[in-house]
């Protein structure tokens, strides 16, 4: 049951993001709807659902968009994983902590693509691609971070009590 | 006999340290194998085929909708202003299409003359809708709802109005994955068509805002070229079929090595409003084995 609506909520995600979110946008600047996501996994269900669910939404998103095929979903996955470990210090109700974190994940996420795409490729111009790209994705993903992660931790924690009386 | 003992049924799950470190490698080996070979894409790309694309093409005409009801708004008032200004266009297009015309009867005419068959005259294209765009802010790379069944191929160039956007880089049945030149990994070879100067049009996340793509490597020692030259792609490249229209050249400035020059060309293809492309179905590599 829970693994059924994860999944589905994830394609939902990743759907509005590659076509809604791609189209109508602020300025050309799309937030990371796929790491609040992730992230939230990893902070109800703990380090192996978010590993599982961050490598399979990365898996998605390289075979359609990456450059590579493997690029994203490592860093879906370490990102899922790594937030399953807030899962112990986190109480419920607090919404301030988990969306800093989100926003925590997104700054290393884009400086890992950063590092992989151009670093890489001789590009060493990061100032311009933190003013022009890190900040711009950090903001929309904070906003679209405060009004998701609620609904997503109320399905979550409803379906964590589904779980539990099955 | 033996007495028979009940074992106890043991659920056993692998602890998470254990998927991490497989997944790790799985990931490594992916990327490993789809930067040497193209075995993953088949069987990958149909599996997408299957379930994400047809959701892509449903949401895409409800994203296109929404756009469509914020333009009308927007716009109301600038177009009332354009048509006007449109009326005039026409008019003085139709004297400029007649002379045109008159104009393309004298080249096809010479054409037959020097016995001189243009190789990319009729393009065999197949038109296809942009489905969905790249997740991030970081590349830029599209969907299309046409792939294999369709006759698309890997390295079929795309077009959109009068110029080029990019090739395809990966094909599925029914979409395909294309890499425009915007994009900072792409490099294509192109040139002058004034002079015949090559030069690489190389894509670039700074200038992808300001919708200009940057050159470099140009030869021009006479200093011949300037603003406003076309750039069509080279007939070097073995992925661009040649002739196809980039943009035109918007500035230029001498490199410090004193030998090359490099500046920031104007693409003609509107890469912010990509709805409709044209995939031309004939890739370079079997244009030159015909």
């Amino acid at each position: 049951m829970y693994i059924f609506v994860t999944t589905l909520l994830l394609l939902i995600i990743l759907l509005l993001q590659t076509t809604i979110f791609a189209t109508v946008n602020i300025g050309g600047i799309i937030p990371n709807l796929i790491i609040i996501l992730i992230s939230s996994i990893g902070f109800s269900r703990g380090r192996k659902m978010g590993l599982i669910f961050g490598f399979l939404a990365g898996l998605i998103l390289d075979i359609f968009y990456g450059p590579l095929i493997g690029l994203y979903a490592i860093a879906f996955m370490y990102i899922g994983f790594l937030n399953g470990y807030v899962k112990r210090v986190l109480f419920t109700g607090d919404f301030a902590l988990p969306i800093g974190i989100i926003l925590l994940s997104d700054f290393v996420y884009c400086n890992f693509i950063y590092v992989c795409l151009y670093l890489l490729q001789g590009d060493f111009n990061y100032l311009f691609y933190f003013t022009h790209k890190i900040i711009p994705e950090l903001i929309s993903t904070g906003i679209a971070a405060i009004l998701l992660y609620p609904m997503f931790n109320l399905i979550f924690t409803k379906l964590e009590k589904v779980y539990a009386d099955e | 006999m033996s007495p028979i003992v009940k074992k106890k049924k043991v659920h056993y799950s692998l602890p998470t340290r254990y998927w991490l470190f497989i997944l790790t490698l799985v990931c490594v080996l992916f990327m490993i194998l789809s930067f040497t070979t193209d075995i993953l894409s088949g069987p990958l790309n149909l599996i997408g085929n299957y379930t994400l694309i047809p959701f892509q093409k449903g949401l895409n005409n409800v994203s296109t909708g929404i756009l469509n009801v914020t333009d009308n708004f927007r716009n109301m008032e600038s177009v009332i202003a354009e048509n006007e200004e449109l009326k005039a266009e026409v008019d003085r297009l139709t004297i400029d299409n007649a002379r045109l015309q008159q104009d393309q009867y004298e080249l096809t005419h010479l054409r037959e003359l020097m016995e001189l068959d243009s190789e990319y005259d009729d393009l065999d294209t197949v038109g296809a809708r942009v489905i969905s765009r790249d997740a991030g802010n970081w590349y830029s790379s599209f969907v299309i709802d046409k792939g294999s069944n369709d006759g698309i191929s890997v390295d079929c160039n795309v077009i959109a109005g009068s110029g080029l956007v990019g090739r395809v880089t990966d094909v599925g049945p029914d979409f395909a994955k294309v890499v425009s030149i915007i994009s900072d990994t792409s490099n294509t070879s192109g040139m002058i068509l004034s002079t015949g100067d090559t030069l690489i049009v190389s894509g670039s996340l700074k200038l992808m805002d300001s919708n200009l793509i940057s050159f470099g490597q140009l030869v021009d020692k006479d200093n011949k070229v300037g603003p406003g030259d076309k750039i069509v792609t080279s007939n070097i490249s073995d992925k661009y079929l040649e002739g196809i229209f980039i943009g035109y050249v918007n500035t230029i400035a001498t490199d410090s090595n004193n030998l090359t020059k490099s500046g920031t060309l104007i693409p003609a293809a509107d890469f912010k409003h990509l709805e409709e492309v044209l995939v031309i179905k004939k890739t370079k590599k079997k244009a030159s084995f015909e």
